[in-house]
């Protein structure tokens, strides 16, 4: 309190241009569609950066974020990116958050039209966007940018950036909400990767994370990778609800198996 | 038999049957959202402005049986209070940030446990002093609401931005509202490590000062804390003050205090965490170590030890004193090769004397009930009168009247636990109901969908005896639950000669019946 208060806290990703770079303006797209283009998310202090950076002067835009709700998504959301850098997203002084959370709203709502204008049939590619945005150090949009990205194919680039997401996510309910597009990619042939990813998360991830996925791996458990999670399980602290709810899909996976 | 085919079917079907998967926030909530009979306070340590009744989140009873020596008391005398309290939370905190450390980087060096531990203790200095619990000159519990009731609690959980899991309940509960903290705080340490004004990853005392200002200030402003010139500087340079300063250590007599309550257990989710609680106690109830694999909670008795796989049954246990019995686990205590007699919950916990309904059957409120996210946590809405439900799990307290929580899932697919009431007064809130045809769980008739049928056991879980294919409708003569996680055997009447139980899917931590059997209950 004291102006202090939780903002929401995923971490930022640091790999320069690492999503991005691999999807900007992929796909055709006819000429009235919006183009997918931006940069990549550098947050304060990122690697990279001068070390002064945050301390420079904003500069502010000449469009509230409330006005930009109405404009072309992909603007917008270039603008929003880079206003949320400098601190500079037009929000009042009042509360130390104020810019994060201006920025994350209009984010997510240009996010959230995009996909509308995906589902309506616009024969244009947001999947760079999507995972682009998955990039952000911010669980809503995220969550958000998730949504985009399943009005599209599924494929490696959004695999990479969905994982690359949820290792700096703290949402326990984006984790449960992401197991079932894991599902689908391991039924791709990605099992290896995402049996170390959700490993790795079981056994260092946030807690809540590591719950989550605890609870809903069922799915996910395979002839393959059943010994993994059982040794995982093993070296999770007892009495734990990540390794309780981790040994009852096991139980539960082989009742499956032999038929109850 | 071959697993691959029900990959596909088992997502479908448990995304169709989860409950609260969605992160999504709605509109910001108001000013002092959900802020009953508020009070103000002073910038002093437990009694930081403002406070709202904490009943809006969750039960108050659940307060007082899990953390009662973590509510700060108004009328008591600040003088003794205020060093009371800041030993209990100064214990609380110490171990939730070096236990939290210590999971989610196993190898960090002694120093950088002691300085990211002194960190949230500044860190919860700076948000609130402190501040969670009170129960104020009104008599009621109250918890901590700062800038315009939006920070909820300790760390300041912000309704604007965490919505759905502060309705949930998890600022409200304290280490709930530790363990959210602890989540964000450490993500920005850990980016601290690599942002370029961080000169070194060992310069602990500067990685904090970085993560407090993303932590303040979201993540762009990681390195706010280097430009004094910043229009949130004051507040990077009070972090700094609090971190440095450590003026709790001057009032707090013993900083190595044992918790009130077992912090690691409670932030790992345990199910036998230590626990403050009250009342006389008769037989003490302690944790023990059962096998390899097994903790259990064990009372003696004139026949020998008696366990239950998790401290929430205690309350079942068939001994006479069970009304006097405290959830205070004493002492852990190997059970290895000594006697001791191990209790199903549903066996135990279905004795007449308790009244309590088994999982499996339908209910009918007879009162609007809230429906919360735990038993007695956040509250997710409300179960109208007359509305009926399934019971899935179930929580009795070991209280003088054994009140008692069920987990249902209603007609209209919600789920959520309902307060019930005790031995007495059971029958006010809920009354036994027909099955209907929405069930889960099949009471009457039962259409196998598992693809590869389902084995049929002379007991649960016992032996095999024969096959029902898929697609098989069995005719359903009782219900069986079993364990902790609630699985659910049928007992299904003689076809082609046998007759037995079949497994049907667990009720608990995720339903998995409808990847086992369809109901078709009849109205």
């Amino acid at each position: 309190m004291r102006r202090g208060r939780v903002i929401f806290g995923a971490a930022l990703i640091v790999i320069s241009g690492m999503v991005v770079g691999i999807f900007a303006g992929r796909g055709a797209m006819p000429p009235s569609a919006p183009r997918a283009t931006g940069p990549a998310f550098r947050g304060g202090g990122g690697a990279g950066r001068p070390a002064k950076a945050a301390a420079a002067r904003p500069r502010r835009v000449d469009r509230s974020p409330a006005a930009d709700r109405g404009s072309d998504p992909l603007r917008t959301l270039e603008r929003m990116g880079e206003c949320w850098r400098t601190d500079s997203c037009g929000a009042s002084d009042a509360d130390p958050r104020a810019n994060h959370f201006e920025a994350v709203a209009v984010i997510k709502d240009s996010l959230n039209r995009l996909r509308s204008l995906k589902r309506s049939g616009v024969d244009s590619d947001f999947s760079g966007v999507a995972g682009k945005w998955l990039a952000f150090p911010d669980d809503h949009v995220r969550e958000a940018a998730l949504g985009l990205a399943r009005e599209h194919k599924r494929s490696e680039e959004i695999l990479r950036a969905l994982l690359a997401g949820l290792r700096e996510s703290l949402s326990a309910p984006l984790f449960a909400a992401a197991l079932a597009d894991l599902g689908a990619y391991q039924r791709m042939g990605y099992d290896r990767e995402i049996a170390a990813f959700l490993v790795e998360t079981l056994r260092s991830g946030p807690l809540k994370a590591g719950e989550a996925i605890a609870a809903g791996i069922l799915p996910l458990l395979t002839e393959g990778n059943e010994a993994l999670f059982a040794e995982t399980a093993a070296s999770l602290p007892g009495g734990s609800r990540a390794r309780r709810d981790l040994e009852s899909a096991l139980e539960e996976f082989e009742r499956l198996r032999s038929g109850g | 038999m071959r697993i691959g085919w029900t990959l596909g079917v088992v997502a479908a079907c448990l995304a169709s049957f989860s409950a609260d998967s969605s992160a999504q926030v709605r509109s910001p909530p108001p000013d002092y959202w959900k802020c009953v009979n508020r009070v103000g306070g002073s910038w002093v340590f437990g009694r930081a402005p403002s406070a709202c009744d904490a009943s809006g989140f969750g039960d108050d009873k659940v307060v007082w049986s899990k953390y009662g020596p973590l509510v700060f008391g108004d009328a008591r005398a600040s003088a003794t209070e205020t060093p009371r309290y800041l030993e209990e939370m100064h214990a609380v905190i110490r171990d939730a940030s070096a236990h939290y450390l210590r999971r989610r980087k196993p190898r960090a060096s002694p120093i950088e446990v002691v300085v990211f531990r002194r960190a949230i203790l500044a860190l919860a200095h700076q948000e609130s002093y402190w501040t969670h619990y009170r129960l104020a000159s009104d008599q009621r519990l109250k918890m901590m609401r700062g800038d315009s009731g939006h920070g909820h609690g300790l760390m300041q959980i912000d309704d604007r931005f965490h919505f759905a899991r502060i309705l949930a309940g998890e600022a409200w509960d304290l280490t709930g509202n530790l363990a959210y903290a602890l989540d964000i705080y450490y993500a920005e340490w850990e980016r601290a490590g690599r942002a370029s004004c961080v000169a070194r990853v060992d310069d602990y005392e500067t990685r904090a000062r970085a993560a407090y200002s993303a932590y303040n200030g979201g993540p762009a402003q990681l390195c706010r804390w280097t430009d004094p010139n910043h229009k949130w500087a004051r507040n990077d340079e009070g972090f700094l003050q609090k971190f440095r300063g450590q003026t709790w250590g001057a009032r707090i007599a013993d900083l190595k205090k044992p918790a009130a309550f077992d912090v690691a257990c409670e932030l790992d989710g345990g199910s036998n965490c230590l626990s403050p609680g009250g009342g006389a106690v008769a037989a003490a109830p302690y944790r023990a170590f059962l096998d390899e694999r097994e903790v259990g909670v064990c009372v003696d008795t004139a026949s020998g030890a008696e366990c239950v796989g998790e401290a929430r049954d205690l309350a079942c246990l068939p001994i006479a004193a069970v009304k006097a019995l405290r959830f205070d686990l004493g002492a852990d205590r190997a059970l290895d090769g000594a006697s001791f007699r191990r209790i199903d919950r549903h066996e135990m916990c279905a004795r007449p004397a308790l009244g309590i309904l088994p999982v499996g059957a339908w209910v009918r409120a007879r009162t609007d009930i809230n429906l919360r996210a735990t038993a007695g946590g956040g509250r997710l809405g409300v179960v109208q009168t007359g509305e009926a439900a399934q019971v899935l799990d179930f929580e009795a307290r070991a209280d003088e009247s054994l009140t008692r929580h069920y987990r249902v899932r209603t007609e209209a697919g919600r789920i959520g636990w309902v307060f019930a009431g005790g031995v007495e007064t059971q029958a006010r809130y809920v009354e036994e109901a027909p099955p209907r045809p929405a069930g889960l769980i099949p009471l009457s008739r039962a259409r196998i969908v598992a693809p590869n049928g389902i084995n049929v056991r002379r007991t649960p879980a016992g032996e095999e005896i024969g096959w029902v294919p898929n697609d098989a409708v069995a005719e359903v003569v009782g219900v069986v639950a079993r364990g902790a996680n609630n699985e659910i055997y049928l007992r299904i009447a003689a076809r082609d000669g046998v007759e037995g139980f079949i497994y049907s899917g667990r009720a608990s931590p995720e339903l998995t019946m409808p990847l086992w059997v369809k109901s078709e209950d009849g109205p």
